[in-house]
């Protein structure tokens, strides 16, 4: 393809095509075999381009950040007696589960590795800071380059702390947590991810390296994809 | 002591738990219909046994070209099969297994209908199961490689890092609803520093704070996936376990696009069927049978319910005229 088709391409892809493009179109792609694919790979950036759009500004602030540390040793949950039972029960269920897959045929259950159930709702707190540091403190968090993340803990005891991590959060492997793979959706209702549910799914030839699986995009400018039927 | 196991094990442990109970209890039921795919020696995929008589469906990125391959089912029992059809629409393999068949060995029911939304799902992977969800169960697909569409089911897992690519997916009641075959792309972009702190945790506080249409759902990032809807698994069931093993998709031999919310039909294949009734370059399409088809994906998905055989009435604008043209439906 020479550099005008290519800006058709372009132009097409990103929503801004001038008249006649589209008639240009139909012959690039009639004459170029890889024109389909060119057109697919930048609908593909485009769609990446707008997810950029949608990173919202950063919503952490040096009030946060010292709240959570005032805070972070404030009890977060009571436990009545209830609770006892509760656990009991959970105990129970935990056992029946575990020797339930102990016993499941063939091919082993691996639960996929799952985060606490209660992760620390902010960055917060580092052990024995002090009213007088927290200002030091928050501003050190502040200003860093690395990313400072909470440690899902499930015991009111346990000691929150900022870490230098990976921004993935800390995970449990291989333990008894494993059983109690949360679906994601607990967290969000389904309907709320896509609110493009009117959108066409255009499922591309390339594979994606994370999934092994072809990469999808959606559009929802129809006029630009040709169907056979 | 009680009160620190009391706190170790929380009713929410109790409901994943119960969760996982019946995922558990699904995979008893399908595990046995469950087939790992290999090639010299090497895993590269499941396949799903569909027909009594040794017939399974792969995805083809589960089946590596050329030579036969190995299965191997719950017992274990291991056999060698070949690839007996490919459908280069859908993407999907079928397998004849050699020495079948296995007495008293279950073969899947593809499900009447598309899993309701939200529904609990189970996919057979290489890893072992894992649990997800419908999230929509028409979803109009465009698949790049044909330009055919096909309504896909979208569903969600929450892990990211495993290979999905081929995972089968079954109801909680052992049907087979769906094999994986795509993932959306659309990820969200490396955040700075301190900005993917705010907002996980402002999600884990239950608030809004989507980031991406596709992640940030829970601790972990979320993967979209997308499998074929049932109408069409049930036709490339059906087309593979047939003498033939061959599928065939209704076609009439066009393509076409929206220009300007018009389905301006820009290619008429010669002999095909559409041109034998008429249809011509150029001509927009306006209903098909009865049904008045206002989009490009209106028109598709309404040939796409064509059945093969039928004589479908499609009526076309041509210049100032509408012309009624009565077009057989072939396969392809």
């Amino acid at each position: 393809m020479n550099d005008f088709e290519l800006d058709v391409l372009t132009r097409i892809a990103f929503g801004e095509e001038e008249p006649g493009d589209r008639d240009h179109l139909a012959t690039i792609l009639a004459q170029h075999p890889e024109a389909q694919r060119e057109l697919d790979e930048m609908r593909l950036l485009c769609g990446d381009l707008g997810g950029l759009a949608r990173v919202p500004e950063p919503q952490i602030s040096f009030a946060r950040v010292r709240h959570a540390i005032e805070t972070a040793d404030r009890p977060r949950r009571t436990f009545p007696v209830w609770s006892v039972l509760v656990g009991l029960a959970g105990a129970a269920a935990a056992f029946v589960v575990f020797t339930s897959l102990a016993k499941s045929p063939t091919v082993p259950i691996q639960a996929p590795t799952v985060a606490s159930r209660e992760p620390v709702p902010a960055p917060v707190a580092m052990a024995e800071s002090s009213p007088e540091n927290i200002d030091a403190l928050v501003s050190d968090i502040m200003s860093t380059d690395m990313e400072p993340m909470a440690k899902p803990v499930r015991s009111v005891k346990a000691k929150a702390r900022v870490a230098h991590r990976p921004s993935r959060p800390i995970v449990r492997r291989e333990s008894p947590a494993v059983l109690a793979a949360p679906l994601a959706t607990e967290f969000r209702p389904v309907e709320d991810a896509n609110p493009e549910s009117h959108s066409i799914v255009v499922v591309t030839g390339r594979p994606d390296p994370e999934t092994g699986a072809a990469r999808a995009f959606e559009s929802t400018d129809s006029s630009s994809i040709e169907f056979r039927g | 002591m009680v009160n620190a196991f009391a706190l170790f094990l929380t009713l929410a442990d109790l409901q994943t738990a119960q969760s996982q109970l019946k995922l558990a209890s699904s995979w008893d039921k399908v595990a046995p219909m469950v087939a790992v795919v290999s090639s010299q020696g090497r895993p590269t995929g499941l396949a799903v046994v569909v027909s009594s008589d040794g017939i399974l469906l792969a995805h083809q990125d589960s089946v590596p070209l050329g030579s036969g391959v190995q299965i191997m089912l719950s017992g274990p029992r291991i056999f060698t099969a070949d690839v007996v059809g490919r459908d280069p629409v859908t993407g999907l393999v079928g397998l004849k297994a050699t020495g079948w068949p296995v007495t008293g060995r279950p073969f899947a029911q593809v499900a009447s209908s598309d899993p309701q939304p939200q529904s609990l799902l189970m996919a057979a992977t290489l890893a072992g199961p894992m649990q997800g969800q419908a999230a929509r169960n028409r979803a109009d697909g465009h698949l790049g490689n044909s330009n055919r569409f096909v309504p896909l089911i979208e569903v969600r897992f929450e892990q990211t890092s495993n290979q999905v690519a081929g995972a089968i997916l079954f109801d909680q009641s052992g049907q087979l609803i769906g094999v994986l075959g795509a993932t959306l792309a659309d990820r969200p972009a490396p955040a700075p520093a301190q900005k993917s702190v705010a907002a996980m945790a402002i999600t884990n506080r239950g608030e809004s704070s989507p980031l991406t249409q596709s992640a940030d759902f829970g601790p972990q990032a979320l993967t979209t996936a997308y499998a074929l809807g049932t109408p069409v698994l049930a036709r490339v069931v059906r087309g593979f376990a047939s003498p033939s093993h061959t599928v065939k998709h209704p076609t009439i031999g066009i393509s076409f696009r929206d220009e300007n919310g018009l389905n301006r039909v820009t290619r008429v294949d010669a002999g095909s069927s559409a041109f034998v009734a008429g249809m011509r370059d150029g001509d927009v399409v306006v209903s098909v049978g009865p049904r008045a088809v206002k989009s490009s994906v209106e028109l598709a998905s309404a040939l796409f319910e064509l059945e093969i055989g039928e004589v479908s009435e499609i009526t076309v604008a041509r210049g100032t005229e509408k012309v009624v043209l009565k077009v057989r439906v072939s396969g392809s």
